[in-house]
């Protein structure tokens, strides 16, 4: 324990400013999701579980639910195929290596603000870059009111997250295969595998630590969704592209229930902690097998 | 020579670690010896702080600057110092969350006076001050007065006079004559009324709210009373019958395409541009000075016709100046709002530059642009009446309803049923009001 | 280094160029409108400027006190790397050289700030530094930073950690260092890399976050740069060629941030996020 003295120094600093600004108001979220707090401060008090037993209730929060996973979901799924594939052409590539790296990963670097601004100016039905390139080239019927029309605005707005991350993402599998010998490929060619079999059975595991911190990252990030959605369409149409954390902000500030915002916030909170957890345990059983 | 390197780097952070610290406390001493040297000049500077909307280039930082100037020089120890929100926070979450970080400033623009009046973070106008106004009555809360409501928009009809001539059509006096002109204006492939779906306060200004104070007109003008007190809900007549009429807007295609990707100021572009004959929008249009606001056609108004006729045209004037419950200077805050009317050069300036109406006891006018003159032509001889869902006091709805009801026309929009949307707004409504 | 021959080299280029326009897109059109007046904005505004016009970005210096908020902007991303990379470094190696039950339980602590979504924490945060005197200060804006970015800084250190040997640690015992000495001269050194990375996400967001600073130091000293930008893009009047431009100014030094150091950044990721 003496001998512990100076680490225990080390991590002082940051676990007690952390604690202090970090899991302090955790708690102050947990305990006001037990009040009826109205954001005022003016007059409230203890409920005990009402909020949660009302959350169970609410169509508007299922629904949010629904949405962000549809979100996390398919952008996950789509980034880490689409940064895997951009990593591998990357690393592929003789020239202006670093330009493209830049390109790929520029969006990343860009506010919320900056990517929502310049997509919903694309996304515009009348004189958006999508609908412009559609009508010069004669696809009238593929002209779509991307962030109006309820069917497709949330995939819409999954394209802007995939647009936006990617970036990281690649730079992580970049990192990786820098780090895979080209000796293991150039064996299993001479053992005769081909490509797929290359891909699948030799790269595809290697990359797996890569994954791992992708996928979590991706996904943990992907249940938070918040920025973008405001600045684009403001959780509409409807509720069309409300996702938890938009529906929480709603309720909190809108709605003026600080107290029901809470509790839906540890709800959110504990279904982030425990899928995180699931996943963390099963990638990295799954780096060990392999 | 890597050890001097990594010496130079340890002790280069070190340095500026502490050097950061060392500005840290140097802010704060800063702050700290700026507080006392406050407190000392108690009797010469005091500073209040004043929220205001800055909206581009007419209501922008110099202009409130001149209004802060005027008033520090009448009053010598009183600094206005101006505030704005250009986060992407609404009005309403910015005043919120400085409210809970106690930095709420004095002198505020108030938009739900009722709302913040209830939860104590206003204070009581008093009466040398409310009497100011032409009706020192209109918006109190339980009989006190929360804000002092500084102008009065006009809402209706803006409509291109050149397409109306072209068209053969005149000025709709009833509902029916109404949505002909729409058929006819559509029937020529234009656009019959502009709205914005994706800034959805546009579809409540444009569509919602001048519907509902129609049918009120028509029908029972103490609707919006009577659903503030919960003796009427959504699903009754007035508010039912005015999402109906919305919802066959829309049916009828009269929004034309694209609508709930539209913003605000591309619903303001289709209107100008001529590709909309009819936009329902407000005074406030007049005071924007934008040149693509600039119409090269004839700007006519009329106000919402009901069934029976024209009953009446809408206002809304619940918007005005309010102080801080929490502000440390009471009445200097008092002062520069009674300075806000008081002075008419003032006074006039903020009207001008919203295009609004006057609401001091002497009414105030200046020379307004073409939409103000549509506006003062087409609400000749017609009697004023309350926009629904602005209230006060008695007529106030519940918190947050609006909100919701926007997102419910959008769902309107893109084709739900009328009906289950009005069961969830009354569902939401008993929600929200207790 | 792998090479995949059977994308075939020349394809690569190919496909990389078709993915880089695609991306490139969005830049294209911030880019062109930017030099272009309001009207050409509106009537054409896929084409390349007729005349480069500088006028926009020339307005956007002109409404800006750009001076003092640009000093502001840089003071607080500049403190705060500092901040972080102090903290996190020495914490990470707590957490990294200890295996414990102890410092498990404290970095699944960390680990934890990553689950909520912060802008749900902000009435209790802003009421607990009210409570602690620290409202619309400086301390507290940073106080607040630490406590956001301390997850993902402590998340790459320690991850990082695990490449530099413990026997350095041994050796430099034994050669009479402390612990202190221990870390600063043998150890952190050897986290560039992984000090490159935090840099430039910590910078990044820094400096591009307008909401946070403008709520909790509030709206007179909270004004950063992409705040004051952001202001063009106000609700009722988007002058889009004012905004691009705003944008464009806003975004560039982080861009060439990362185009200048992003080998450090990638290697710095290849050593030990992945490799650990």
């Amino acid at each position: 324990m003496k001998k512990n003295l100076p680490y225990i120094a080390f991590a002082a600093p940051a676990l007690i400013v952390y604690v202090i600004f970090a899991i302090v108001p955790i708690f102050l979220s947990l305990l006001l999701s037990f009040t009826n707090f109205d954001g005022f401060g003016a007059n409230y008090k203890f409920i005990g579980f009402q909020n949660y037993a009302t959350a169970l209730h609410d169509d508007r929060f299922f629904y949010s639910i629904q949405v962000t996973l549809l979100i996390t979901v398919v952008s996950c799924f789509l980034i880490n195929l689409f940064a895997l594939l951009f990593a591998i052409v990357l690393n592929n590539l003789r020239k202006l290596k670093g330009f493209y790296r830049t390109i790929i990963f520029y969006p990343q670097v860009l506010s919320f603000v900056v990517v929502g601004f310049i997509w919903t100016y694309i996304y515009n039905y009348n004189d958006g870059a999508i609908n412009f390139i559609f009508g010069k080239l004669g696809l009238e019927s593929w002209m779509q009111d991307w962030l109006g029309d309820s069917g497709i605005v949330v995939f819409s707005v999954t394209l802007v997250i995939i647009w936006q991350s990617v970036g990281f993402y690649t730079v992580i599998y970049l990192a990786n295969l820098q780090t895979v010998p080209g000796e293991v490929l150039e064996a299993a060619t001479i053992d005769g595998a081909n490509r797929f079999q290359k891909f699948k059975n030799v790269l595809f595991p290697l990359m797996s630590p890569a994954f791992t911190i992708n996928w979590i990252l991706c996904f943990i990030s992907g249940l938070k969704t918040y920025d973008v959605v405001k600045v684009m369409t403001d959780g509409g149409p409807g509720f069309k592209t409300e996702t938890i954390a938009f529906n929480i902000i709603s309720q909190a500030f809108v709605a003026n229930k600080q107290g029901y915002g809470s509790a839906l916030a540890m709800l959110l909170f504990v279904f982030v902690a425990i899928v995180s957890v699931i996943q963390v345990v099963y990638l990295r059983k799954r780096e060990v097998e392999l | 020579m890597k050890k001097k390197w990594t010496l130079l780097l340890a002790s280069t952070m070190l340095l500026s670690m502490l050097a950061a610290c060392g500005s840290g406390t140097n802010e704060q001493s800063k702050e700290n010896s700026q507080e006392t040297e406050d407190t000392k000049k108690t009797e010469e500077t005091m500073e209040i702080k004043w929220f205001r909307q800055e909206v581009g280039s007419t209501r922008n930082k110099e202009f409130y600057k001149k209004i802060e100037d005027k008033f520090h020089e009448l009053h010598p120890n009183i600094k206005v110092v101006g505030v704005a929100n250009s986060s992407n926070l609404t009005v309403s979450e910015f005043l919120k969350t400085s409210l809970a970080s106690g930095d709420m400033p004095d002198v505020v623009t108030m938009q739900s006076a009722d709302e913040f009046g209830k939860a104590n973070a206003l204070l009581e106008i008093p009466d040398h001050i409310a009497n100011l106004l032409a009706d020192p009555e209109f918006g109190r809360t339980g009989g006190k007065l929360y804000t002092m409501p500084y102008k009065t928009d006009v809402i209706g009809v803006f409509y291109n006079k050149k397409v109306f001539a072209d068209l053969d059509l005149s000025v709709p006096k009833t509902w029916a004559e109404f949505t002909d002109a729409a058929n006819k204006i559509k029937e020529a492939k234009l656009t019959p009324l502009s709205t914005s779906g994706k800034d959805s306060w546009v579809l409540g200004m444009g569509g919602l709210w001048p519907l509902v104070g129609a049918e009120a007109l028509n029908n029972n003008t103490d609707y919006p009373k009577q659903r503030a007190s919960d003796e009427l809900t959504f699903q009754d007549d007035v508010f039912k019958s005015a999402l109906n009429k919305f919802k066959d807007w829309n049916q009828n295609g009269y929004f034309g395409k694209g609508v709930l990707g539209m913003n605000y100021q591309q619903a303001t572009e289709q209107f100008t541009s001529g590709k909309a004959a009819m936009y329902i929008m407000g005074s406030w249009i007049a005071g924007s000075d934008l040149p693509n606001l600039k119409p090269d056609f004839e700007v006519g108004f009329f106000p919402l016709p009901s069934d029976k006729g024209v009953l009446g045209y809408m206002t809304k004037g619940t918007e005005g100046w309010s102080v801080s419950a929490t502000s440390e200077h009471k009445e200097e805050a008092l002062e520069f709002v009674k300075f806000l009317f008081e002075d008419k050069e003032v006074y006039t300036s903020l009207l001008q530059a919203e295009g609004a109406f006057s609401t001091t006891k002497e009414p105030v006018t200046y020379e307004m642009n073409e939409y103000g003159q549509a506006i003062m032509q087409g609400i000749e001889g017609i009697q004023p009446y309350p926009l629904p869902g602005f209230g006060l006091g008695e007529t106030a709805w519940a918190p947050g309803i609006d909100s919701y009801l926007f997102k419910i026309l959008q769902n309107i929009i893109a084709g739900a049923d009328v009906n289950k949307e009005i069961e969830a707004a009354d569902q939401e409504w008993s929600r929200l009001a207790n | 280094m792998v090479r995949l021959t059977w994308i075939r080299n020349y394809a690569s280029e190919w496909i990389m160029a078709a993915i880089a326009l695609f991306f490139a897109i969005p830049a294209y059109i911030a880019v062109t409108n930017s030099f272009k007046t309001a009207k050409e904005t509106a009537d054409s505004p896929y084409s390349l400027p007729s005349n480069f016009s500088f006028d926009n970005y020339i307005g956007v210096f002109q409404t800006i006190d750009m001076w003092n908020i640009f000093k502001n902007s840089v003071l607080i991303t500049v403190t705060i790397l500092l901040i972080m990379i102090l903290l996190s470094s020495m914490a990470a190696y707590t957490l990294q050289r200890i295996t414990n039950k102890w410092t498990s339980v404290v970095y699944l602590l960390f680990m934890a700030g990553m689950m909520i979504p912060p802008q749900t924490l902000y009435i209790p945060i802003v009421k607990l530094l009210k409570a602690m005197g620290l409202a619309q200060s400086f301390p507290g804006l940073f106080l607040f930073y630490i406590g956001l970015y301390m997850p993902f800084c402590i998340f790459l250190y320690t991850g990082f950690m695990k490449s530099v040997p413990r026997e350095l640690d041994e050796s430099a015992k034994i050669d009479g260092c402390g612990a202190f000495a221990t870390f600063w001269r043998i150890v952190f050194p050897l986290l560039q890399p992984c000090t490159v990375t935090v840099i430039i996400f910590v910078a990044m967001w820094t400096w591009n976050d307008f909401v946070n600073p403008f709520i909790i130091l509030g709206s007179q000293k909270g004004e950063t740069i992409t705040l004051a930008f952001y202001g063009f893009i106000s609700q009722y009047n988007t002058s889009w060629n004012h905004a691009f431009a705003g944008m464009i100014v806003t975004s560039l030094p982080a861009i060439v941030l990362f185009a200048v150091m992003q080998k450090q950044f990638i290697s710095g990721i290849a050593s030990g996020a992945v490799k650990g």
